[in-house]
């Protein structure tokens, strides 16, 4: 696609004449006011970096200081001898990356059903589901708490989910309650909406089952959504903590987030390790938003059915 | 006649099984807890030692709660502000990182970048933008012969420097969502629009903004239920002050139930917020129209 | 290819939860170890240096004896796991306590009264200041010893008053003087504070120091008085007569306080724990400590805050969570290897008198200040009222969008509001 966009403009702009100067001020427009708002997103950013290699007496000073030639690594040694990383880095990888897996998979599912099929409940269960996401979270955690501890025949309970302690402790008491998140099948819903349905009445009149249409035809087209909500969903189960921190009472079992709040005490905080640990702790996800950027070309989802 | 409807309760058969495992999750995790804390709120449940029904007593002390009214009337205003803006950049943002262009995905990645970015670190960087004396935006001011006010602790503008703060920091995962959404227009729209002759805007406001309608709306959606759930963005600014003007509902919330152990009281006042946020997000809808066609 | 890579993925997520599944219990509660020691768990919110000190003492106390083994569980947020636990029965053995919660909680039956523990064992409560313990009472029940107390005192810039030629002050008056002779404004510009105000909360303090009350025997808030007043002219009279302070101006200087760090405050109210920090970062810094100057009257005041250590209900090892209390509190050489690892001043008033402390020019205006401090009111609800009701009246006056009568009257009619819904109904 991306060649066929070049070429098409080689083919165009020499037709008018005076258009390569108009061409060439909006370009440097572009990447100028690119580069200006670049500027505001990175600063803050800039600064924890800057933090995490500043020696401490030359943290804090007003106006910040943007340059410093005296850079050290003793953040990152002092970040990584206070807290195991790799394991908690483990440990959070099973639990965002499962996050992932599993809302994509459960929530591109009832999407595409909510989004493309009919049935009776479809608009007060699709209701049903916004609305639960507008009871603050914070009210519901203790009464989760408890429906976690009584999940039936898990963790020592009964039948009656009495007698052991449910899920608690365990990393499935964080994967399964946001298996299939609300806000991925709200996500996936509103991009499967944008698709036309007739390839799915063709494939119907071909005799293909509904779930191979929806595998096969549908979520293809979706790679985009699929690769934004993969982002997402990695990010928020990567730094979910209070959550987490509930759940899990095994010092083996805790997560980055976990880690990373090991800084601060007595009303006091260390920020140059904690802006090297923080710094570290995004790592991952900024690969994982430059890998999946190539899923974002223009028209991929239309290149198979234009005729 | 007969095939059409045997076909349509298959779909509908194929409908449920689909939706199955997310509702069953749904069930279990989301119905069961939200149930159990409506219970608790007409109970004096203090997380520890008693749980009695007390009726409407927690509904009926709320009413008289001139604070948290006002903490009501400040993410109101907030919402207000913060949820047009955050539609209206990131949809700019997003279309003007909508090319093939070399360095735009490096453009991309930096606009992300807020939202991965440390709480304390943009709450440092913005703060000390925000500074009376020896702030970006009050020297910028000076040039022009402007005094630059104190912005996070002078009431009258604590909230519009959350305001910054916050589209600073959400804009970018938005624009993402927009991108994507952007990806979904069929190429074939513009080329004949182009072929009509229609002007940009012609194009954005006949084809891209309708076609991206969905997205809107789940971008309008989510804007207004964290809007008005307002919490430790706001926090980790101006710890709710000057003069209460930066206090949320989410804030009171957490106070009365996790630090004053009424958490009975506590999710009366989150029901109430949800129900706020509801007719909100309904008024929203209205006025934008934009779920017409769909729901 | 990404298939494969897909397969692997799944596989070895589920091969790390089957590893990491099966809801057990363990360091949920204290149970008998391998070699037969009692296991005890203790629970506190202090991470990093914190941590290494809290296990610092930990260490100490299991050597020091073999049949209690005690280990230090960081809970980052500690009060929502402990509510959390409360529920779902993982309760702790011991606890790191902010002291003023006491009076929260121990209507709730969630803490153990050690009463008993202290006559039997013959603990004298005359070692620790009775106000530390006041904060740990409740229904005259005692529910733990003080394990740290503190008090705010004021730290000024030895260079700034060398300079200027000025006396660290001893009283209001001396305090305006110096903060006014120390300002320096460039233009509209305020280069340095001579004095730090912007902390309202400090407000009880002044309250004291002008011999008034934060809550009166009612039950119900005391400040609107002639007193209250007084502070609230003396403010006025720093703020605007002699523009000591211009509001926001600490704003995000650092560390909270750091503009002291950076010679942009010359005087300010703070406590032992920034000693470390100033240390830390002000390389170039000077500062001396001198109690809280006294107000109109001669009175003196300050807040007294600190930890404690407190045992559950929770716990099915309260004898032996007591012996580790009382190991670390109520025992001089302990209660100053504490000390010295974390640099606090334990709550224990022996330990206080080592020369470590009365030595220590830094350190003897704390031991000083303490003997008149306060601690908080020990009414449920008084955090919420400082907190929603009295400091966003005060920061009202503060930007002169209030005068003095309408702040208080406005502070009293919210605060005994909160006041009256946050008291314990029972």
């Amino acid at each position: 696609m991306r060649e066929m966009g070049v070429t098409r403009e080689k083919h165009i702009s020499p037709m008018k004449l005076g258009l390569p100067v108009r061409k060439r001020t909006l370009n440097i427009l572009f990447y100028l006011l690119c580069s200006i708002i670049a500027i505001i997103m990175f600063l803050p950013f800039y600064w924890s970096l800057l933090t995490s290699f500043k020696p401490d007496e030359e943290m804090f000073s007003m106006p910040i200081k943007w340059v410093t030639t005296n850079l050290t690594f003793e953040h990152y040694l002092n970040a990584f001898t206070t807290v195991p990383f790799s394991l908690y880095f483990w440990n959070s990888f099973v639990l965002a990356a499962s996050g992932v897996l599993l809302n994509l998979f459960f929530g591109s599912l009832s999407g595409y059903a909510f989004a493309k099929l009919n049935f009776k409940m479809n608009q007060p269960f699709f209701r049903l589901l916004l609305v639960s996401m507008m009871v603050p979270g914070i009210v519901t955690m203790i009464p989760s708490v408890y429906v976690l501890r009584h999940i039936p025949l898990m963790g020592g309970n009964d039948l009656f989910g009495s007698g052991g302690y449910g899920l608690m402790n365990s990393f499935w008491g964080i994967i399964l309650p946001g298996a299939s998140g609300t806000f991925a099948v709200f996500f996936m819903r509103q991009f499967f909406l944008t698709l036309p349905k007739d390839m799915m009445e063709m494939a119907r009149i071909e005799g293909c089952g509904e779930f191979k249409i929806f595998w096969r035809i549908y979520l293809p087209l979706t790679k985009p959504a699929l690769a934004t909500l993969g982002i997402f969903t990695f990010q928020a189960g990567w730094n979910s903590f209070l959550w987490p921190m509930i759940v899990l009472n095994d010092p083996a079992k805790a997560t980055i987030q976990m880690g990373l709040q090991a800084f601060s005490y007595n009303y006091q905080t260390d920020y140059g390790p904690m802006m090297a640990g923080a710094l570290v702790a995004i790592l991952p996800i900024l690969v994982l938003f430059l890998l999946l950027q190539r899923y974002f070309i223009q028209g991929i989802a239309f290149s198979g059915i234009k005729g | 006649m007969a095939s059409i409807n045997k076909l349509e309760r298959h779909q509908a058969r194929m409908g449920y099984l689909f939706i199955t495992p997310t509702m069953l999750l749904f069930a279990v995790f989301m119905v069961i807890p939200v149930v159990m804390a409506l219970y608790l709120s007409f109970t004096n449940y203090d997380v520890l030692s008693t749980n009695d029904w007390v009726g409407l007593e927690n509904y009926r002390r709320l009413i008289g709660d001139t604070l948290l009214w006002q903490t009501f009337v400040n993410v109101l205003f907030y919402a207000v502000v913060f949820v047009p803006f955050n539609i209206l950049i990131s949809l700019l943002l997003a279309m003007l990182l909508n090319k093939s262009k070399g360095g735009v995905k490096l453009f991309r990645t930096f606009y992300y970048l807020p939202t991965l970015t440390s709480a304390v670190a943009a709450a440092t960087v913005w703060i000390w933008m925000l500074h009376p004396e020896y702030g970006l935006i009050n020297g910028m001011l000076s040039y022009v012969g402007i005094a630059g006010p104190a912005w996070v602790s002078q009431t009258e503008t604590a909230m519009i420097s959350i305001i910054l703060m916050t589209l600073w920091q959400s804009v970018g995962s938005n624009m993402i969502i927009y991108l994507a959404g952007l990806q979904g227009v069929p190429d074939y729209l513009y080329e004949s629009a182009r072929l009509d002759g229609a002007s940009r805007f012609a194009c954005f406001r006949y084809i891209t903004w309708p076609q991206l309608r969905p997205t809107t709306f789940l971008v309008s959606i989510l804007a207004i239920i964290g809007a008005l759930q307002l919490f430790d963005q706001a926090f980790v600014l101006t710890q709710g002050g000057p003069a209460n003007v930066t206090k949320t509902p989410v804030y009171l919330i957490y106070q009365q139930g996790f630090n004053q152990l009424q958490m009975g009281y506590a999710s009366a006042q989150a029901f109430v917020l949800a129900m706020a946020i509801l007719i909100f997000s309904l008024i929203s809808m209205k006025l934008t129209k934009a779920e017409e066609p769909i729901v | 290819m990404r298939k494969g890579l897909m397969v692997t993925l799944v596989i070895v997520m589920l091969g790390a939860l089957l590893a990491g599944c099966g809801g057990s219990n363990e360091g949920s509660q204290g149970s008998e170890g391998k070699d037969g020691k009692v296991q005890l768990t203790f629970w506190g919110d202090w991470g990093g240096e914190g941590q290494k000190q809290f296990e610092t003492m930990v260490d100490a106390f299991n050597q020091s004896q073999d049949k209690i083994e005690v280990k230090y569980v960081l809970q980052q947020d500690m009060i929502t796991k402990f509510l959390t636990a409360a529920t779902s029965g993982g309760s702790p053995d011991v606890l790191f306590w902010d002291r003023w919660r006491t009076s929260l909680y121990a209507p709730k039956n969630v803490l153990r009264p050690i009463d008993e523990y202290m006559t039997r064992d013959g603990i004298n409560a005359g070692d620790f200041y009775e106000e530390s313990l006041k904060e740990l009472t409740y229904n005259e029940q005692l529910y733990g010893l003080p394990l740290t107390v503190d008090a705010r005192a004021l730290f000024y810039n030895k260079k700034m008053f060398a300079e200027a030629g000025l006396e660290a002050p001893t009283n209001w008056d001396e305090l305006e003087k110096a903060a006014t002779a120390l300002t320096k404004w460039n233009g509209n510009k305020l280069e340095v504070a001579g004095f730090s105000m912007a902390d309202p909360g400090l407000f009880s303090m002044y309250l004291q120091q002008a011999g008034g009350q934060m809550l009166g025997e009612d039950g119900k808030t005391g400040f609107n008085s002639e007193q209250g007043k007084q502070v609230l002219k003396f403010w006025q009279r720093l703020l605007n007569d002699n523009k000591v302070y211009k509001v926001g101006f600490e704003e995000g200087l650092g560390e909270g306080n750091d503009a002291f760090v950076t010679g942009k405050v010359a005087m300010l109210y703070t406590g032992p724990w920034m000693m470390s920090t100033y240390n830390k970062y002000g390389k170039d810094l000077e500062y001396g400590i001198v109690p809280p100057p006294s107000g109109p009257k001669g009175d003196q005041g300050s807040v007294m805050g600190g930890f404690g250590l407190v045992i559950p209900q929770g716990s099915k090892h309260p004898e032996e969570a007591w012996e580790f209390i009382k190991w670390w509190t109520a025992n001089k050489d302990n209660a100053m290897l504490w000390a010295k690892t974390s640099l606090n001043m334990p709550g224990f008033k022996p330990a206080l008198e080592d020369d470590f402390f009365v030595a220590d020019p830094l350190w003897k205006p704390f031991t000083e200040t303490l003997e008149f401090a306060k601690t908080r009111p020990t009414h449920p609800g008084y955090s919420v009222m400082e907190e929603n009701a009295l400091i966003p009246s005060l920061e009202l006056l503060q930007q002169n969008k209030q005068g003095i009568e309408g702040t208080l009257k406005k502070a009293q009619e919210q605060g005994d509001k909160l006041l009256a819904d946050n008291a314990v109904v029972k």
